[in-house]
């Protein structure tokens, strides 16, 4: 051992030497050493204590422990290190942890230390260094402070909820309490997020933000920021400057309780506007804020602002874009109604379909009323989301017509003609349908929850009204519903309208065609006996011989105005069922060249003025047609040849093969057609005005029904004509066999 | 033996006409005013030929010619129609069918074919 003793010596004054040199280089930082005797528990602090944590060197205890005691709790894992000093390989030490400053405070230091052993390897001394980097803790927080603000702010869609959470980050570094105010559109000033570090205070600051609103005439604080854009900070707040302020005691109290100390107030500004404030106090005295904290917070002031602009932004974007989806889909809704309105010519059946197609997608209620002949109210067609309430529903269908003057809300609508939102029923359709149905516990669960009735109107007059309820869905009608609610109104209305004057037409067409059908039977019956009489008279004449020539000409006049009657009869009959595709073509091959002869043939024992020259075809021309139907084609347009060239003349027919077609022409040299007219030439009921043809007869169908027929066959007409000069109708019918009628 | 030819129409004018153009031409006539009538006509004496109008009152052609059909008679029909539809005389199996108004020849034509078998 006493070899030892001149080396311990040695040590100590090496150490002594070491411990001078560290004094001496710490004397520049803030902070101490320490030599700790690990046999005697004893440690030696350096002057720099007192200036690092405030205690004086002379009043602490020398125990090791006492250190243990100023560490933060959640620190003192460091130390459960420490004391596996004995297994550490090497032996030398980095920590940094916080301590509890006299007055409380935390401050966070770097203790470096090193272990000196005894000779047999033993730890029997360290010696360290304590420094406080509190400072640098500090700014390396400001940074995590705003990288985690970032973090919180680049997931901010709900912005007002993150607002919250920034706040609360305040907390940990920057602030005891903190405080973010916004504008609302309306100008009003909002409290949006606020923190406190102690969670009763929190409901106290809340308080305070709740009664004692900014007043924007204030001279100072949040009022003066909003007002100049400009940051406001306030190092110390005393307690002057809170009693300066005209408060009362109970807003006083509240920020004695809350803790004020020293202040920063940042505007959040967004393009040259200042849309809130950011507020941070400390409320400790040993921290106040500095320029630094200031520029930190003005960052993050920005960092915020454009969180909740972007934030603004997409929420604007997302309704907007919801709005046009909505928009979209009540389009889709409302083409999709318009589409089936118009796929069926039964109206009870479309409206049916509509009510259908309405409940569930727009509201689980939907009932047509409609206005009928004798003044009253029926229901025309009901759905409803509750297939039992629905069938209830179809039930009232059959029961007695609603009165119009009586307290329905349907009738309401209907005689006001304007749209009913949401009308008390409860009482008023209670009672209706309870009478009208008989069974009163069914009554009150057909009421709708929430109705919109719309008066349906076609040509200004209401014809009835369509209700929309909802039920079970509880959801309600909201403006763009009660718009598109009464887009399917007008539509409804007009599909209805629509349905009903077609079915009056048709109604009229049925009448027409009934008529013409008895008319031309009824007809034709007495003709047939007077045609039938005359001949008979005509023959006895002929047999006897005992008549005069002015006799036989009034019976042939008798014979031959029977004859034309008989033709005008068959052409009206022929004008009705071709309006309603009735004609029927019977097809059998049919050899044009001698259809022509023959019909050439019958036109000429009646000609007079006129010569009809046909140039017989060495080919046989077959088409697929209506023999009867196709010398009706020919009369007419031989007919017409005739009238319309009143000086006589030659009429020509030709047929030719023209291709895969036959094409048969009537010629005539007469008066022609003018111009403007050829158009409409082959229209119903058409007839040309001309000086040439006002005194001409007819009755303007010949050629609608020769044109019907042609295209009956497949065929066309046309036609060329030369005012004054004369006509040519050309039709063109499909040949059934080129070839073999080429042989 | 005088051809019997019964005519069946419920329009008088047209019975009165008819018959005296056939009875002109020397055939013998018997009219009947409707179906009903035609039928019992037919049970005293069965006709060479029948001229028989479509529509009727209470028994029509078709009916006529179901009878006519049911009771195993087989008389040449010839129908006598006011409608332009062909296919009526085709659809009782009439041999014949005359659209009112017909010309006197075409009837005296038609009869004589049939009669003349």
């Amino acid at each position: 051992m006493t070899n030892s003793l001149p080396n311990q010596q040695q040590t100590e004054a090496q150490l002594q030497r070491t411990v001078e040199q560290l004094q001496l280089a710490l004397s520049a930082l803030d902070g101490f050493i320490y030599d700790y005797d690990m046999n005697t528990n004893h440690v030696e602090r350096s002057e720099g204590l007192t200036r690092l944590l405030g205690y004086e060197r002379e009043t602490i205890p020398t125990a090791a422990e006492w250190w243990s005691s100023l560490t933060h709790p959640d620190d003192l894992a460091v130390f459960q290190l420490a004391s596996s000093l004995g297994q550490a390989a090497n032996d030398s030490y980095s920590y940094e942890y916080r301590v509890r400053h006299q007055d409380g405070q935390y401050i966070y230091v770097w203790d470096r230390a090193i272990l000196i052993r005894d000779s047999s390897g033993n730890p029997m001394r360290l010696i360290g260094t304590t420094i406080n980097i509190t400072e640098r803790k500090q700014a390396e927080e400001r940074q995590r402070y705003l990288t985690n603000v970032s973090k919180i702010l680049a997931d901010s869609i709900e912005y007002e909820t993150r607002l919250t959470d920034v706040a609360r980050l305040t907390l940990t570094s920057m602030a005891d309490w903190c405080v973010i105010n916004m504008i609302n559109d309306a100008d009003q000033i909002y409290t949006a997020a606020l923190a406190h570090r102690d969670p009763e205070k929190e409901q106290l600051l809340r308080e305070l933000c709740d009664q004692y609103p900014i007043n924007r005439a204030e001279a100072d604080g949040t009022a003066l920021v909003l007002r100049t854009g400009e940051s406001q900070w306030y190092p110390i707040i005393t307690d002057a400057m809170l009693q300066t302020e005209r408060m009362d005691a109970h807003e006083l109290a509240l920020w004695k309780a809350i803790g004020y100390h020293s202040l920063m107030i940042v505007p959040l500004i967004w393009q040259s506007r200042v849309i809130g404030t950011c507020t941070m106090m400390l409320s400790g005295a040993r921290r106040s804020y500095s320029l630094d904290d200031l520029g930190l917070v003005e960052l993050v002031a920005r960092r915020i602002t454009i969180a909740i602009e972007n934030a603004r932004l997409y929420k604007a974007e997302r309704i907007a874009r919801a709005a046009a989806e909505q928009a979209a889909a009540r389009a889709a809704f409302i083409n999709e109604t318009g589409g089936m309105l118009s796929t069926s010519l039964d109206y009870t059946e479309r409206l049916n379909n509509l009510v259908h197609f309405t409940v569930p997608r727009f509201c689980d209620i939907c009932v047509v009323f409609l206005c009928t002949a004798d003044g009253s109210i029926s229901r025309a067609a009901a759905a409803h989301a509750d297939k039992e309430k629905e069938t209830w529903l179809v039930q009232l269908q059959k029961l007695d017509p609603i009165d119009p003057q009586g307290p329905h809300p349907a009738a309401d609508v209907i005689r006001t003609g304007q749209t009913s939102i949401n009308p008390d029923v409860s009482a008023s359709l209670g009672q209706i349908l309870a009478m009208q149905m008989g069974v009163s516990s069914m009554a009150p669960k057909l009421i709708p929850r929430d109705q919109v009735i719309v008066p349906l109107v076609a040509r200004q007059h209401v014809i009835g009204a369509i209700a929309f309820g909802m039920d079970a869905s509880n959801r309600e009608f909201s403006p763009e519903d009660i718009a598109t609610a009464e887009i399917l109104a007008s539509r409804a209305a007009l599909m209805i309208d629509n349905a009903r004057l077609y079915q009056n037409q048709q109604e009229a067409v049925n009448v027409r065609d009934a008529f013409l059908l008895i008319a031309s039977h009824e007809l034709k019956t007495p003709l047939t006996a007077v045609l039938g009489q005359a001949q008979l008279l005509q023959q006895r004449f002929e047999r006897s011989n005992t008549s005069t020539e002015r006799d036989l000409r009034a019976i042939r006049v008798i014979v031959e105005q029977s004859h034309r009657l008989n033709k005008l009869i068959s052409t009206l009959l022929d004008v009705s069922r071709l309006s309603q595709g009735q004609l029927q073509i019977i097809r059998e091959p049919v050899n044009l060249n001698q259809l022509i002869q023959r019909v050439v043939g019958d036109f000429q024992p009646l000609l007079v003025q006129h010569t009809i020259a046909y140039q017989e075809l060495d080919q046989q021309l077959l088409v697929n047609g209506d023999v009867v139907r196709l010398e009706q084609v020919l009369q007419n347009l031989l007919q017409n040849a005739l009238k319309y060239s009143p000086q006589g003349g030659t009429i020509s027919v030709t047929l030719e093969s023209r291709g895969a077609q036959a094409l048969i022409t009537v010629s005539d040299k007469g008066i022609g057609i003018p111009k403007e007219a050829i158009p409409s030439l082959f229209q119903r009921f058409y007839r040309v005005h001309s000086g040439a043809t006002q005194h001409m007869s007819g009755i303007g169908v010949g050629l609608y029904v020769v044109r019907e027929i042609v295209t009956l066959h497949d065929g066309n007409i046309f036609v060329e004509s030369t005012e004054g000069q004369g006509s040519s109708f050309m039709v063109a019918l499909p040949l059934i066999q080129a070839e073999a009628s080429a042989e | 033996m005088t051809p019997d030819i019964l005519v069946i129409d419920d329009d008088p004018a047209i019975l009165m006409t008819v018959a005296d153009i056939l009875r002109d031409e020397g055939y013998a006539v018997r009219t009947a005013a409707g179906g009903m009538e035609g039928l019992a006509a037919i049970d005293d004496h069965r006709p060479a030929l029948i001229l028989l109008d479509m529509r009727m009152p209470v028994l029509d052609g078709w009916g006529v010619a179901r009878a006519l059909r049911d009771r195993g008679v087989t008389v040449p029909l010839v129908v006598m129609t006011a409608a332009q539809d062909m296919r009526w005389g085709q659809e009782i199996g009439a041999a014949h069918t005359l659209a009112k108004p017909f010309d006197l020849l075409d009837l005296l034509t038609v009869v004589e074919q049939i009669v003349a078998r």
